[in-house]
């Protein structure tokens, strides 16, 4: 397990597979022959695969196109974790801006008039297009207009009459049979039409695309949309990222990465992830969730589609992701270094003032597995990553919590690592079912125990952690102080005798 | 036999999901069609124009297309119709409707028409309510979708509809023949 954990902070394992049984054997014939038969289909039409269409006008170069959002809330909470309507769609604006340099969308969410001709581009819910029936069968309705041969407005218009919700994956269907209409996905759709494209499979073309005339499982971009909407509005040319000149951090020594995995669930038993930001700059950092990507380093029971919020101090959503290609930034991710293997799997990029930060890991349509989150620096300014806390359940085995530290620098760095639990059931945690004794473990990135803590005012370091100012309120907690080299670290809490509840591991930056 | 069901179990996946439905429209079954269908019938388009219609907010271009009647297939469509549709194009102004069918005058069609007058495309389907008819080689008149492609296959339609599309098209009198056809057997057993 802790192996597993430390390839993913850049260690190296090597893992054999595992022979399939008899049974498995059979199914892996059928697995066979059906990826057979799609890599047949998928030359097929690869010889047949070329050309969108387009519906013969667009926006002027340089456009920037506002969308009013009054989709509202969702009035429940949608499969994939959203309670808003705009919020689960607005990621469908990003997904176009990702590919085109020459045009733009934005969003703001808004109350607009559902009326063509007001120059206001409306993304809303409706009983009519514009006063007239939508007829039964009909999802949404792009409408645009163009003056003197120019795009000038757009609106799209979802039946309200029709069943929507929010999610990825595969169609779903309802108890009826009929589609249940991803709300994303149509408006990528929606939007495609809103800048020019048509229906490639309606214009003699056989090509995989989401702007074809039926919704399938594709829920973004192909290749064939992406050539379409830069055939019009042309290809982003990568600009690299402003490096700002580095100002020496105080110390030496800094944490370039923190991290904690553990089993994420629903409820109070989502992770819950804190960092603080200390200095007088901003900092850009890269926040992510890594899920499918734990079980290719053997970890079992992977969080198969973890969902990420950053909220601030005051509790405030500052960003979301669910898939980080999907998201506005994922240009921006791939050049930062840290995007995720698996497309599944979020990031978002932040530039953050000082100040206490929470991510929150979920599953996609409540789904729980193990989950690992990450906070990675993209500046080496003096402002500094100075602590990172997760909360969750902690359970036994693989399912204990584990916190990961990665110091650079050329001096070592003396911080408190720290187990809280009992003290989550006070003010302003006030949680049930809390770890009554938590254990901690420091170990190297090579998995040898450095040190270790049961209840800390009972150790030797028990002045010394009184003396930092951040002993633990409860005697049964458990806090290790060391001098780091710079390398990797984990910290792992268990509950004594294999105790389970909710816990916290914290570190803090001591040097001054 | 054991390769014909492994053809089966995947040749199912691919139905399940091309049977799924139009982004902006739920493709309808021939049976939907013929029943959601107030009058279906065979004719030439004889004019198109567009005006501005509405006050203030609803304040639109729409457009109408007659259609003069050369065989009523379901309903009584008399001599001729006159489909109003949102959007069209009045001087330098378009207001275009994604998927909106396009007319233009000698168009040959075979409509379902509903809610004429009251929907913004009142064609069951909207662009799934249009079939163009068109000579072939020998001269018959044969069937294609609004987008061109030849229909071969009623069963098909709203199930896949690439599948309806594959093969020569039928000829417009099959398509009138299985219309009155299935509207008998509607009127006759409603419901089913």
């Amino acid at each position: 397990m802790l192996r597993a954990f430390m390839v993913i902070m850049g260690f190296t394992l090597f893992r054999v597979p595992r022979q399939p049984s008899a049974p498995k054997r059979a199914f892996a014939g059928l697995q066979l022959a059906s990826i057979l038969m799609l890599l047949a289909i998928f030359v097929a039409v690869s010889r047949r695969a070329s050309g969108y269409a387009l519906e013969g006008q667009h926006w002027p170069a340089g456009t920037v196109v506002t969308f009013q959002m009054g989709l509202g809330s969702a009035g429940r909470t949608l499969i994939d974790g959203n309670t808003s309507w705009d919020t689960a769609a607005a990621p469908a604006l990003g997904t176009w801006n990702n590919v085109m340099a020459r045009l733009r969308y934005n969003d703001t969410v808004t109350n607009p008039p559902v009326s063509s001709g007001d120059g206001v581009n409306a993304i809303v819910f409706s009983n009519t297009v514009f006063g007239q029936k939508f007829g039964s069968g009909t999802l949404a309705v792009t409408c645009w207009r163009i003056s003197g041969g120019t795009m000038t407005e757009a609106d799209v218009l979802f039946n309200r009459n029709q069943q929507f919700d929010s999610y990825r994956g595969p169609l779903r269907f309802g108890s009826n049979g009929w589609c249940i209409g991803d709300i994303r996905r149509v408006l990528i759709h929606e939007l495609g039409h809103a800048l020019g494209l048509d229906h490639p499979d309606q214009n003699g073309q056989h090509v995989d695309a989401i702007m074809n005339s039926v919704i399938s499982n594709r829920e973004t971009l192909s290749a064939d949309d992406i050539s379409g909407a830069q055939s019009m509005y042309a290809a982003p040319t990568p600009t690299p990222t402003p490096t700002p000149t580095p100002t020496p951090s105080p110390s030496g020594s800094r944490f370039a990465n923190i991290s904690t995995r553990m089993d994420v669930g629903t409820g109070n038993n989502v992770m819950i992830a804190g960092f603080i930001l200390s200095g007088s700059q901003s900092k850009t950092v890269v926040v992510r969730a890594l899920g499918p990507t734990l079980s290719s380093y053997g970890v079992a029971n992977a969080l198969n589609d973890p969902m990420l919020e950053l909220h601030n101090s005051s509790g405030a959503t500052i960003a979301t992701n669910d898939d980080w290609q999907t998201g506005s930034q994922a240009s921006q991710i791939t050049s930062s270094g840290y995007a995720p293997n698996n497309s599944n799997e979020p990031a978002l990029i932040a530039t953050l003032a000082a100040g206490a930060y929470t991510a929150i890991v979920r599953g996609y349509n409540n789904s729980t597995g193990v989950a690992l989150v990450e906070v990675y620096e993209l500046d080496t300014l003096a402002m500094r990553l100075s602590n990172i806390s997760t909360r969750g359940q902690v359970g036994t085995n693989q399912n204990v919590l584990i916190g990961g530290l990665i110091i650079s620098g050329s001096t070592s760095k003396k911080l408190i690592v720290r187990a809280i639990g009992p003290s989550l059931a006070s003010p302003p945690f006030s949680l049930s079912g809390t770890l009554p004794n938590p254990t901690l473990e420091l170990h190297d990135g090579s998995g040898n125990l450095l040190a270790s803590n049961d209840d800390w005012g009972s150790g030797t370091q028990a002045a010394a952690i009184s003396a930092s100012g951040y002993q633990p309120s409860n005697t049964k907690e458990s806090a290790i102080i060391a001098t780091l080299a710079s390398g990797n670290y984990t910290a792992i809490v268990r509950g004594v005798n294999d105790s389970t509840g909710i816990a916290l591991v914290d570190a803090y930056d001591l040097d001054p | 036999m054991k390769k014909f069901s492994r053809l089966s179990v995947f040749g199912s996946f691919l139905v399940i999901a091309c049977a799924a439905l139009a982004t902006t429209v739920i493709p309808p079954s021939f049976d939907d069609l013929v029943g959601r269908a107030e009058m279906i019938f065979q004719g030439t388009v004889t004019d198109v124009h567009s005006e501005w219609t509405g006050e203030g907010a609803q304040r639109h271009i729409m457009s109408y297309v007659t259609v003069k009647v050369e065989e009523a297939i379901k309903g009584n469509p008399g001599a001729s119709v006159t489909l109003r549709m949102l959007g069209g194009t009045v001087g330098a102004e378009t207001m275009e409707v994604a998927d909106a069918p396009k007319f233009k005058v000698g168009d040959r069609d075979i409509l379902f028409v509903e809610n004429n007058g009251t929907q913004f495309i009142p064609l069951v389907g909207i662009m799934h309510g249009r079939f163009r008819v068109k000579k072939d080689e020998a001269g018959r008149d044969t069937v294609f979708t609004n987008e061109g492609s030849p229909l071969s296959d009623l069963t098909q339609l709203g199930k896949n509809e690439a599948a309806a599309s594959t093969g020569r098209a039928i000829s417009a009198q099959e398509l009138k023949q299985a219309i009155h056809t299935k509207a008998q057997a509607q009127t006759e057993h409603p419901g089913h």
